[in-house]
């Protein structure tokens, strides 16, 4: 029993010093668990009811990319493997064309869970918070330069910053439509909060031709800003019509004061509709399935995040496609007149704001963009999920996951193994080990306990971090080299955490059936 | 009971470790720490740095002594035009060797010649000749002398360090108007061309450093004046401005300019401390009919500040080529001249080494076809067009800066 204990408080040590990253395939096959509803509409909480509060019911966190690690950064000198260099070749090699950075979070605004007859009914509300951005590798061939005999040439492409703020407000229900398949539908209302994007794009090339002066071209110029948000963004013009500026405007919620002064019906409609500005509209709608061979087998299936945002509040697009651009050198002769070139050089005549005159004006012509103002529409990352369960005992559940995520026009996928492990009566732990291109070293952990009447639960994708912690605790004087933790960490790009308290009851009953009982 | 007991373990391990988080990390990801140099960069950059056109109007400086200035015909060719003033300062009684001057003068000649050190031309030749088709010398009088009425060229003097010649000859004989009012002054314009003096195309051929011009003026007739009406006569002035009007048409053959500036490189070793080397191409497009054979060089001075030696070769018979002419002298088609060099750093620092303090240059102009001395015409339309670009080859370490 002490040796059980003190194994317990070891491990729940480690894990709940866990403070970023995990990815949220761990507990996909844990019905206990509220969230894992998000991932498949179908699944249902064995509890008669339970509800959530604010941000303590359910928050995500996630930090990524696509490229390159701590240990990619640092390479060995060969004289001497104590010192380190950023060996810019190597980076550049192990980079994909283009790398991702996202950052996503979502906390629960609560949740209201519930058994009606035999539909299980729920309403949920959450905000979502998400940022992407994308750096296309060739910006490091800047290290050799930006000219080149061979004819190459610096190409800067698809670089972009997107991010976006959404309410989500939820009503789902799901229900056993016959022996074994239970079915489950999901309709969001969303409310586009803030939606910013920019993408940037060009070629830059140096003429190697020797019977050219080096001219300097730039083409396939493409950027695009695109905002909609509560902040009113306005273009300015000077005289030529060339864009000179951006004007920001903040806006102004006089009709908050003449409620509160009067609060009569009229003047709280025109509070409802001076909020409702401040916000785009959307919908989207999520599908799951889960049919139950038999108590052993459990196949499912969910496709998430099938919708759009309307963004209507203060929209702008400002774009420019096909911009191309040729220096070929300053020309101080059409400054001179009948000046001589000695006047230059004697002070007589000043070239540089005549210069930097012209300059700006073809730059501003080159990047003269096309404004739009029109209500434009972005869709949300669809999600496909496609799982299969198997029990082989009663305390053990293990799973196959497979989790496709449709973003900028590219299928990216992922695959998930998991087992579910019931200690004690109140106790379960999650292990999962998850994968994806550049990315084979995300072994997850996760536990859930109830506490009454709570439930609290703790998931993360990649257990690094905790695994530093316990060497940092159980062996902090071993070197760096020694043992899996550091190593683990410096070798990691993926982090994602997620836990939550929720309130749970009715939830004595027991009920075979798969995932875990309380 | 179990819960209670994870938290007290947990708070007991927590203040149990002695080591600080912020000591563990930094032993753990001690790269950072141990980075020696930081990046290496190599590569080459290049951007173009000028592409201008100019004309013949963009490179005429000032004289001495003289405002020139350059003037565009109905037939579009250029004239560069000379003023001196006041070549000719002189007062009655310089004239007449005479104070007072009698009411009544025979006719009678008195020599005068121009102020010697007033016409300078361009003291940098060093031979070569210059051959201009109808150059003109403009006089434009100012008489406030009512006994003098006529103005004669004698001879023209010119020197320069290559020769000193004279050129002497009929010259007509020119009348002047002479004031009749003690508050007029008379002016008279005389263009002395090549009907005048038929030897003037070839006057500046070579070119001088500078020119005067030894003249006759006085009265034909009888001269009489009112003491009482010009009481001032012995002071009174005949004055001449000269302009030297000089058409771009002409032969220019082994006109030999040279000269020597002060120069500093203006630059340290430090600043080299990222370039591999700079590689500089110069085009230029020529449109006027007129080439250069360039040589110039960087040399360092001895302690009284004489030229030493060449430390640095930049020009060695470098051809700016004339344009094509067609056989009235016009340029039809541009010709094209190219300069590339390279130069790499250390031999930009062993030029720095040498401290070079003096920059010599030194040209042959020569107008095209000036073999066969056909005249061309430079006009108004012609146009150099300069292109120049630079390649720098860097090779940086950040622990430099």
């Amino acid at each position: 029993m002490k040796t059980k204990s003190f194994f317990l408080i070891i491990i729940s040590i480690i894990f709940s010093l866990q403070n970023l990253l995990s990815q949220n395939f761990t507990y996909y096959f844990n019905q206990r668990i509220f969230a894992s509803n998000e991932l498949n509409p179908a699944r249902q909480h064995q509890c008669r009811f339970s509800f959530g509060l604010p941000i303590i019911s359910n928050f995500y966190f996630q930090i990524r990319n696509n490229s390159i690690s701590y240990s990619d950064l640092f390479t060995p000198m060969q004289n001497n493997q104590d010192s380190f260099y950023f060996n810019l070749d190597n980076i550049y090699q192990k980079m994909p064309e283009i790398s991702y950075f996202p950052v996503q979070q979502y906390a629960s605004l609560g949740f209201l869970a519930l058994w009606i007859k035999n539909v299980y009914v729920y309403f949920s509300s959450s905000l979502f918070t998400d940022i992407n951005i994308a750096i296309p590798r060739s910006i490091f061939t800047i290290k050799d330069g930006l000219y080149f005999e061979n004819g190459n040439y610096f190409s800067f492409n698809n670089f972009s910053v997107k991010t976006y703020l959404y309410l989500k407000n939820s009503f789902g229900f799901s229900t056993q439509i016959y022996e074994g398949l239970t079915l489950g539908f999901r309709v969001n209302r969303l409310l586009g909060l803030a939606y910013a994007q920019t993408k940037l794009g060009f070629d830059l090339k140096i003429s190697s031709a020797t019977e050219d002066i080096y001219d300097l071209k730039i083409e396939n110029l493409k950027y695009e800003l695109q905002y909609s948000g509560p902040l009113k963004l306005k273009p300015t013009f000077d005289q030529n019509n060339i864009i000179s500026g951006i004007d920001i405007t903040t806006p102004q919620i006089n009709e908050f004061d003449q409620f509160l002064n009067s609060p009569n019906y009229e003047n709280y409609s025109a509070l409802m509709k001076k909020i409702k500005s401040f916000y785009s509209s959307g919908w989207s709608i999520d599908i799951g399935a889960i049919y139950k061979l038999n108590d052993k087998f459990e196949f499912s299936a969910a496709l998430l995040n099938l919708g759009y945002i309307n963004w209507n509040t203060h929209p702008l697009k400002i774009t420019k496609q096909n911009g191309s651009f040729t220096f070929s050198g300053f020309d101080p002769g059409k400054y001179l007149g009948d000046s001589t070139i000695f006047a230059i050089f004697k002070g007589n005549i000043n070239l540089q704001d005549s210069i930097k005159s012209e300059l700006l004006d073809t730059l501003l012509t080159l990047v003269n963009p096309i404004i739009d103002s029109t209500t434009f529409k972005s869709s949300l990352n669809t999600n496909l999920i496609l799982g299969f369960g198997y029990k082989p005992i009663e305390r053990i559940t293990l799973g196959i996951l497979y989790r496709g995520i449709f973003f900028d026009k590219r299928l990216y996928s992922s695959f998930s193994l998991s087992s579910t492990i019931e200690i004690f009566r109140t106790w379960s732990l999650m292990f999962s080990y998850n994968f994806f291109k550049n990315s084979y070293n995300n072994f997850g952990f996760g536990f859930s306990t109830r506490i009454w009447p709570t439930q609290v639960y703790f998931i993360m994708d990649n257990m690094s971090f905790p695994m530093l912690a316990s060497r940092y605790f159980t062996a902090p004087n071993k070197p760096p080299d020694q043992g899996i933790a550091t190593k683990w960490v410096k070798n990691t790009n993926y982090f994602n955490i997620q836990f939550g308290i929720n309130f749970i009851f009715g939830c004595k009953k027991k009920k075979p059936d798969f995932g875990l009982i309380d | 009971m179990r819960s209670k007991l994870l938290l007290i373990s947990l708070t007991l391990l927590f203040f149990s470790c002695t080591k600080s988080i912020d000591e563990f990390l930094k032993e753990q990801f001690y790269e950072p720490a141990n980075l020696s140099t930081t990046i290496t960069v190599d590569g080459d950059i290049a951007a173009p740095l000028l592409n201008t056109s100019l004309g013949v109007k963009n490179f005429i400086t000032s004289f001495k002594d003289s405002t020139a200035w350059l003037e565009v015909d109905n037939e579009q060719l250029l004239h560069l035009k000379i003023k001196f003033d006041s070549i000719v300062q002189l007062t009655a009684q310089e004239i007449f060797k005479n104070c007072p001057i009698p009411p009544v003068v025979n006719p009678d000649s008195f020599s005068i010649k121009t102020d010697t050190q007033k016409i300078f031309l361009y003291e940098k030749a060093l031979g070569g000749n210059v051959t201009f088709n109808d150059p003109k010398l403009i006089l434009n009088v100012k008489n406030k002398i009512p006994l003098v009425t006529f103005f004669k060229v004698d001879s023209v003097y010119f020197r320069s360090e290559a020769y000193d010649q004279t050129y002497s000859g009929e010259v007509k004989k020119f009348y002047i108007e002479k004031p009749n009012d003690p508050n007029q002054t008379a002016y008279t314009q005389i263009i002395i061309d090549k009907n005048a003096l038929p030897i003037i195309s070839q006057l500046l051929s070579p070119v001088p450093y500078k020119f005067f011009i030894k003249a006759t003026t006085g009265s034909d007739a009888v001269q009489t004046y009112n003491p009482a009406l010009f009481p001032d006569i012995c002071s009174r002035t005949l004055i001449a401005d000269l302009i030297l009007d000089l058409p771009f048409n002409l032969t220019i053959k082994d006109f030999i300019m040279s000269d020597t500036l002060p120069f500093s490189l203006g630059i340290k070793k430090e600043d080299l401390k990222f370039i591999d080397s700079v590689k500089l191409k110069i085009f230029i497009e020529n449109e006027l009919p007129v080439g250069l054979l360039i040589n110039s060089y960087l040399a360092d001075t001895t302690p009284n500040g004489y030229v030493n030696q060449s430390v640095f070769n930049i020009f060695s018979n470098w051809s700016l080529n004339p344009a094509t002419v067609n056989t009235s002298g016009v340029s039809i088609s541009t010709v094209r001249s190219s300069y590339i060099r390279t130069l790499t750093v250390n031999e930009v620092k062993q030029l720095i080494d040498k401290n070079p303090s003096r920059i010599v240059l030194s040209a042959k102009m020569n107008t095209t076809n000036s073999i066969n001395m056909q005249q061309v015409k430079i006009l108004g339309t012609n146009k150099l067009k300069v292109k120049i670009g630079i390649k720098i080859s860097y090779n940086a370490n950040t622990s430099q800066f």
